[in-house]
C-alpha cells in the first residue's frame, strides 16, 4: 500500500495514486498528498483509484475530509478509475451521490501506456 | 527542534528485592557485589523448590537464574514460576555465557524476560532491570486501562439495552474487534403497534466509534415510541450525527418499520450491505434491498435522502440483516467469507424456519480461530405474530 502525489506545473491539477489497501493505515499519507500543496484555491485533486485493492470505510472518511477541505478551497474532487472492488464499496456508500466518478481514465500519462 | 529532551534515568528503585538462584560460588559473589553496589537487596538460594517458596513469601522485584546452576534445570525452572506467577510481571532474567544459546532458548520458550550474559556488570544488570520495570509498569497501565473500558463498556450496553425491547425471535449474533463495539442494533416499539429496527456501523471500530451509539439510541428510541415517522426520525439522527461526529467518520444503517399486521415494510438503505428477506416455506430470497442512499453524519441536502422504501411480507418471511464486518471477515487462509458463503448457507437449508443458527455456524466454522478484524453484526429476523406481541418485556441487566 502507498500513496504518490503529482502536481501540475500550473499547481492547478493534484494528481493522487492509492495502490494496494486503501485503509486507516495511510490516512496521514493521504493527508499529507493534499494539505502541503502551495496555493490551494481552484484546485481539482484526481483519486487514481485503479490500482487500490481494497478501501475500508476509514477511507471513505479521508475522501470526505478531502471533500471539505476542497471545497474550503472551490476545489474539486474528481475519484478515477475504480477497480471493481473498490466501485462496489463507493457503490454500497452511495459516493456517487457526493462525489463525480470517472470509469474512463483521463491522465494524459495514463493514456501513453 | 532545538531543544534537546532531558535524558530519562535508567534505574532500579532503591528498595527492590532481587532473587538469586544459582550453585555457583562465584556468580553469587559476584551479583551480591553488584546488587549492593546498585542499593538493592538479594536472597540467595541454589535451590529450585526453595526459589518458588521465596516467591510466595516475599515481594520479589526481579528473578536472576543461572543457567549453569546444579541440582535444578533451568528452563524447568522459568516454567514453574511462570505458572506460579500467572497475574504477576516479575521479570526473570537468566544469567548465561555465550555459549549456551540452546538452553536459553528453552528458557525463552518458557517465558524469561531477558538474559545476561557474563561478565555481569552492575551497568548491564542496573541497565537489563530497569528497562524490564519500565515494560512491567506499562503492562500494568495496559492491564488498568483494559479494566476501565470493560466498565465503561458495560454502562453502555445496559444504557443501550434500556432503549430497546428484546425480543425472543430474533436471532442476533455479535461479536467485537476491541472491547467497544462500533456496531449498534436496535428495536423499538412503535406508538402504533408496529416495530421500528435499526442496524447501525460507525466508522472504524473501538471507542472513537462507540461513542455516538448512545445519542442515536436515545432519538431513535423516544422519537419511535413517541409515534414519530421514519424519515423523519432518519433526518434527526443525521443532524444529530452531523454536529458530533468529525468529518471523517459516518454511520452506515438501515432501519426497518415491520407494520403490525405483518403485510408490509417500509425500509431505508444507508451504506449497508444488502438487506435479504427470506421467504417462509420455500427459503428462497424474495428481495435484496439495496443501499441507495449515502450512510448518516454528512451533510448534504440531497432530493429524497430519507424515502423509505415500501415492500408487501409474507407471514414467516424473514429479515437478514448484517454489517460489511460479516462479509469482510478473513480465515486463517486470507479469504474472505463473502456474499457467496451466504447465499449458499440459504440454498443448502432452505428448508428450515429460521436461517440464523446454520448462519452462525456456517460463520464460525469458516472464521476458526481467526479472529475478524471489524466488528461484526448479524440479525435474523422473522416475521411472526409473537414479534407484534405487545408485552414488550425490556431486556434484564446481566
Amino acid at each position: 500500500m502507498s500513496v504518490s502525489q503529482e502536481v501540475s506545473t500550473d499547481g492547478k491539477k493534484v494528481s493522487i495514486n492509492i495502490s494496494g489497501r486503501f485503509d486507516y493505515k495511510v490516512s496521514q499519507d493521504f493527508r499529507d498528498s493534499y494539505r502541503h500543496v502551495p496555493g490551494q484555491d481552484g484546485v481539482s485533486y484526481h483519486i487514481d483509484l485503479s490500482d487500490a485493492s481494497y478501501m475500508d470505510s476509514s477511507a471513505l472518511g479521508m475522501l470526505l475530509l478531502l471533500r471539505e477541505h476542497a471545497k474550503c478551497h472551490e476545489g474539486a474532487v474528481f475519484l478515477e478509475c475504480p477497480s471493481k472492488q473498490i466501485d462496489s464499496i463507493l457503490k454500497v456508500a452511495n459516493f456517487e451521490q457526493l462525489f463525480t466518478i470517472n470509469y474512463i481514465n483521463t491522465f494524459p500519462d495514463e493514456i501513453a501506456k | 527542534m532545538s531543544a534537546i529532551s532531558p535524558i530519562r534515568k535508567l534505574e532500579i528503585k532503591k528498595d527492590c528485592k532481587i532473587l538469586l538462584v544459582s550453585s555457583s560460588d562465584e556468580v553469587i559473589l559476584n551479583i551480591e557485589k553488584t546488587v549492593k553496589q546498585l542499593g538493592a537487596s538479594i536472597i540467595v538460594t541454589n535451590d529450585g523448590d526453595k526459589s518458588l517458596d521465596c516467591l510466595k513469601n516475599e515481594r520479589i522485584s526481579y528473578v536472576l537464574i543461572d543457567i549453569n546452576s546444579e541440582g535444578f534445570s533451568c528452563d524447568r525452572l522459568v516454567k514453574s514460576m511462570r505458572d506460579y506467577m500467572v497475574d504477576r510481571n516479575v521479570p526473570i532474567i537468566i544469567l548465561a555465557s555465550a555459549d549456551d544459546e540452546e538452553k536459553l532458548s528453552q528458557c525463552v520458550y518458557y517465558g524469561c524476560d531477558d538474559f545476561l550474559f557474563e561478565p555481569f556488570t552492575s551497568i548491564s544488570l542496573n541497565a537489563r532491570m530497569a528497562s524490564l520495570s519500565q515494560i512491567s509498569e506499562l503492562k500494568i497501565l495496559y492491564k488498568d486501562s483494559i479494566n476501565e473500558q470493560l466498565v465503561a463498556n458495560r454502562v453502555l450496553k445496559n444504557a443501550l439495552e434500556e432503549r430497546s425491547v428484546s425480543l425472543e425471535d430474533i436471532g442476533l449474533f455479535k461479536t467485537s474487534a476491541s472491547v467497544f463495539s462500533g456496531d449498534l442494533f436496535l428495536t423499538v416499539r412503535h406508538k402504533d403497534g408496529s416495530l421500528n429496527v435499526l442496524l447501525a456501523d460507525f466508522t472504524g471500530h473501538g471507542l472513537s466509534a462507540a461513542i455516538g451509539a448512545l445519542p442515536v439510541a436515545d432519538i431513535f428510541s423516544v422519537m419511535t415510541e413517541k409515534g414519530f415517522e421514519l424519515d423523519y426520525i432518519l433526518e434527526n439522527i443525521n443532524s444529530k450525527l452531523y454536529t458530533l461526529l468529525p468529518t471523517s467518520m459516518f454511520m452506515a444503517c438501515c432501519v426497518l418499520n415491520i407494520s403490525n399486521d405483518l403485510k408490509s415494510v417500509k425500509v431505508w438503505n444507508g451504506g449497508l450491505p444488502d438487506i435479504y428477506v427470506r421467504s417462509y416455506g420455500t427459503g428462497h430470497v424474495k428481495y435484496k434491498i439495496k443501499s441507495s442512499h449515502i450512510p448518516l453524519g454528512i451533510d448534504e441536502a440531497i432530493k429524497n435522502r430519507f424515502e423509505l422504501e415500501v415492500v408487501s411480507l409474507s407471514p414467516g418471511d424473514e429479515f437478514i440483516l448484517y454489517t460489511d464486518g460479516l462479509t469482510e471477515a478473513m480465515n486463517k487462509d486470507n479469504i474472505m467469507f463473502g456474499c457467496n458463503n451466504i447465499n449458499q448457507c440459504l440454498q443448502t437449508f432452505n428448508n428450515d424456519l429460521s436461517i440464523f443458527k446454520n448462519l452462525v455456524e456456517t460463520f464460525n466454522e469458516f472464521c476458526g480461530d481467526t479472529l475478524p478484524d471489524d466488528d461484526v453484526t448479524l440479525a435474523c429476523i422473522p416475521c411472526t405474530l409473537s414479534l407484534m406481541d405487545s408485552s414488550d418485556i425490556k431486556t434484564s441487566r446481566t
